[in-house]
């Protein structure tokens, strides 16, 4: 049988065909299977159950071409803080600018006290210290098509060791930042190996210096060791012409605390997938987020968290407000393995419909082969409450401000969950613009 | 001056008020008893603007102004407040940003400048103090976790808050032991004056011992069937609603 290739995807091909980067034979082994998974399994489809409702072999018309690697782009530090929303460029931070994919030492403060190490993957891959060697075989399924085309495409990327009980006092900030004339597409990788007892804050940031559509495939490993304490805040400030695929994979020790939030504001197509396994007993993980969609955009969550241990807790909280003919989808499951008892598992996505025409398709799912286990799972979708509105209406506010402060109570609920005060109010203040925008 | 006449009020097809004929002048309390279902809260409702509500028949004028075009928001601006039997809870809408949201909404709409912030709290706190609202309530959800007295409190606060020329209480008096009842009753006769209307809603008349009503007008099935004095009040604390079409406790 013939395998029919749309043009993205013959360009994709093309594309992982040529190593970005260099390194030593067991990368170019991961590389090479990776190009021939890539090429054997195309762009994910609807017949593909995991991507049943985002459909990239449809969705992705055409693949732009690979932005020049950062070392040859001539990008000034003030010019990518400037793209940052208002507040986040002052959130201290050591700042770690990635260009076009590639980690640029020059625009980056890497020196980190406490002995923790900040690498481009380039030079990671060159030094081939024991810790990364992990690098690309974190994830414990088959690799899926998206997760295989970074592998086989990534052009650079950061990675972090933090040595055992290491605190920093200010969280690390990862700006992903694309430059070139027209849209450019950039594929990077983050790889974290966090020590025992380490506390890190990570701050992922993704802007365009010009007003281009990006397609960005982004891939992190977080290997979080006992009682680390990890948290992970990500934003997105895409054309809404994009496309955004983001994998993150990560292994939780005994009794570590991991806490994930993202802000999504329209972009396009996007995709945040998570794979979460815990591998110690008593582990947190509470992966949370609030997008606001509108116009024709796409936001897809898909996660997974494999309860391989006992006493381990999750917690998700999602809110999704779509406009417009908006789309979101909401994916989640919750794996209790044999023997990972007293695990702990709460899921809940909720969606605020402000058109007839917005969807969301929500499809949590519980697999559970432990008896002695408290998991549930919730999603709803409604719309305006008409008595709430006729109540601060009846308060003397205008309809207009009345559905904005109805809609701000709504995604506030997962925004309290920011514990940086900083990010949190920078995500509000982007949340409550993009609402004024919109109407 | 609130003037209603012969106001008919239908929902989904149903005739709930039949002919309301009301006067209340400036300056006056006017009280409005009668069973359930008479179409008490439906009057309110309908002055305030609400939805839902088809209005096939009569008027509702303010100030010699028909209100029945406007939104619920400018009948505010205009004066008019109801003070909800059920206020409503919205989690995540903090109190304290919704009322400042809404003063300034409402001086905003009145052509008066906007309060700053330290004014806003100054004003806000003030009068919180009055009505014994917690500075915590003000940090709170709106109306989220409070307790049946604290809603009315803070429904009475609003009240003050946006200095309305008609004062509409929707059983204001349900849910309320005795000691909430006599705050309430307390802040909302600080708001009585020369220049303010005021209808209060009641299915009992031990509210009316608080707020002693300038008139009763009793409404049964959709129409008012009697007016008096405060003395009609008291008629009917003990003969109760019989006569008017409810079933004896």
């Amino acid at each position: 049988m013939d395998i029919v290739r749309t043009e993205a995807e013959s360009a994709l091909i093309a594309r992982a065909s040529d190593n970005q980067i260099e390194g030593p034979e067991w990368l170019k082994d991961l590389q090479d299977a990776a190009r021939d998974e890539f090429q054997s399994l195309g762009l994910p489809h609807r017949r593909v159950e995991e991507w049943k409702y985002t459909d990239l072999k449809s969705g992705m018309r055409t693949a732009f071409d690979l932005a020049d690697a950062g070392g040859a782009v001539d990008v000034s530090a003030d010019a990518v803080m400037a793209k940052l929303p208002d507040g986040l460029a002052e959130r201290e931070a050591y700042h770690l600018i990635v260009v076009n994919g590639v980690l640029n030492q020059g625009l980056s403060e890497t020196e980190i006290s406490g002995g923790v190490e900040v690498l481009s993957l380039k030079d990671a891959l060159l030094a081939n210290a024991e810790w990364i060697k992990p690098l690309g075989a974190v994830q414990q399924a088959d690799r899926d098509a998206i997760q295989a085309l970074n592998l086989a495409t990534m052009q650079g990327g950061v990675c972090v060791r933090v040595p055992e009980g290491a605190k920093l006092d200010k969280p690390l900030h990862v700006i992903f930042v694309t430059t070139g004339a027209g849209p450019r597409a950039v594929a990077s990788r983050l790889f974290f190996d966090i020590g025992r007892e380490a506390d890190v804050q990570l701050i992922e940031s993704h802007v365009s210096l010009e007003d281009a559509p990006v397609e960005s495939n982004v891939a992190g490993e977080f290997i979080v060791g006992s009682r680390a304490k990890f948290r992970h805040m990500k934003m997105t400030m895409d054309h809404n012409d994009s496309v955004h695929l983001a994998n993150f994979v990560g292994r939780l020790g005994e009794e570590t605390d991991y806490g994930f939030f993202q802000l999504v504001l329209d972009g396009g197509i996007s995709r945040n997938q998570f794979e979460m396994r815990y591998d110690g007993n008593d582990a947190i993980a509470n992966i949370s987020g609030a997008a606001l969609l509108q116009g024709k955009s796409h936001a897809d969550l898909t996660l997974v968290m494999d309860h391989a241990a006992t006493g381990c807790v999750s917690r998700e909280l999602f809110k999704t407000v779509l406009d417009d003919q908006a789309r979101a989808v909401f994916q989640g499951k919750v794996i209790v393995q044999p023997g990972a008892q007293k695990t702990d598992g709460e899921m809940m996505s909720k969606a605020l419909l402000l058109s007839d025409d917005a969807e969301f398709d929500s499809k949590p799912e519980l697999e559970i082969y432990a008896d002695d286990v408290l998991c549930g799972h919730g999603a709803t979708t409604g719309q305006i409450d008409e008595d709430l509105l006729f109540y601060l209406r009846a308060r003397g506010i205008p309809e207009k401000e009345a559905r904005a402060l109805l809609i701000q109570a709504f995604f506030g609920e997962a925004l309290e969950l920011v514990e940086d005060e900083a990010v949190r109010d920078v995500m509000i203040e982007q949340a409550v613009n993009w609402y004024s925008k919109t109407r | 001056m609130l003037e209603i006449k012969n106001l008919h009020v239908e929902v989904e097809g149903q005739k709930i008020l039949k002919g309301i004929d009301l006067q209340v002048p400036k300056g006056e309390v006017h009280a409005i008893m009668g069973p359930n279902g008479s179409g008490k809260s439906t009057l309110s409702y309908v002055v305030a603007g609400k939805d839902d509500y088809e209005i096939t028949e009569g008027d509702i004028l303010w100030n010699g102004e028909s209100i029945l075009e406007m939104d619920p928001d400018e009948r505010v601006a205009s004066g008019v407040f109801l003070a909800f039997q059920y206020p409503i809870e919205i989690p995540g809408v903090a109190t304290m940003t919704f009322m400042r949201t809404a003063i300034n909404a409402v001086r905003k709409a009145r052509g008066q400048d906007e309060l700053a912030i330290p004014d806003m709290m100054k004003l806000i706190q003030g009068k919180a103090k009055d009505l014994a609202v917690k500075p915590d309530m003000l940090k709170r959800g709106l109306n989220v976790g409070f307790s049946g007295g604290e809603k009315k409190r803070m429904e009475i606060l609003q009240m003050a808050l946006l200095e309305p020329g008609l004062c509409i209480l929707d059983e204001t008096d349900s849910g309320l032991d005795i000691d909430a009842l006599r705050v309430v009753s307390e802040g909302v006769n600080a708001l009585r004056g020369a220049e303010r209307s005021m209808l209060v809603i009641t299915h009992y008349q031990r509210l009316l011992d608080y707020i002693v009503p300038d008139k009763v007008h009793v409404m049964s099935d959709g129409r008012i069937v009697k007016t008096g004095d405060k003395e009609l009040a008291l008629e009917l604390e003990a003969s109760g609603y019989a006569e008017y079409g409810e079933d004896a406790a």
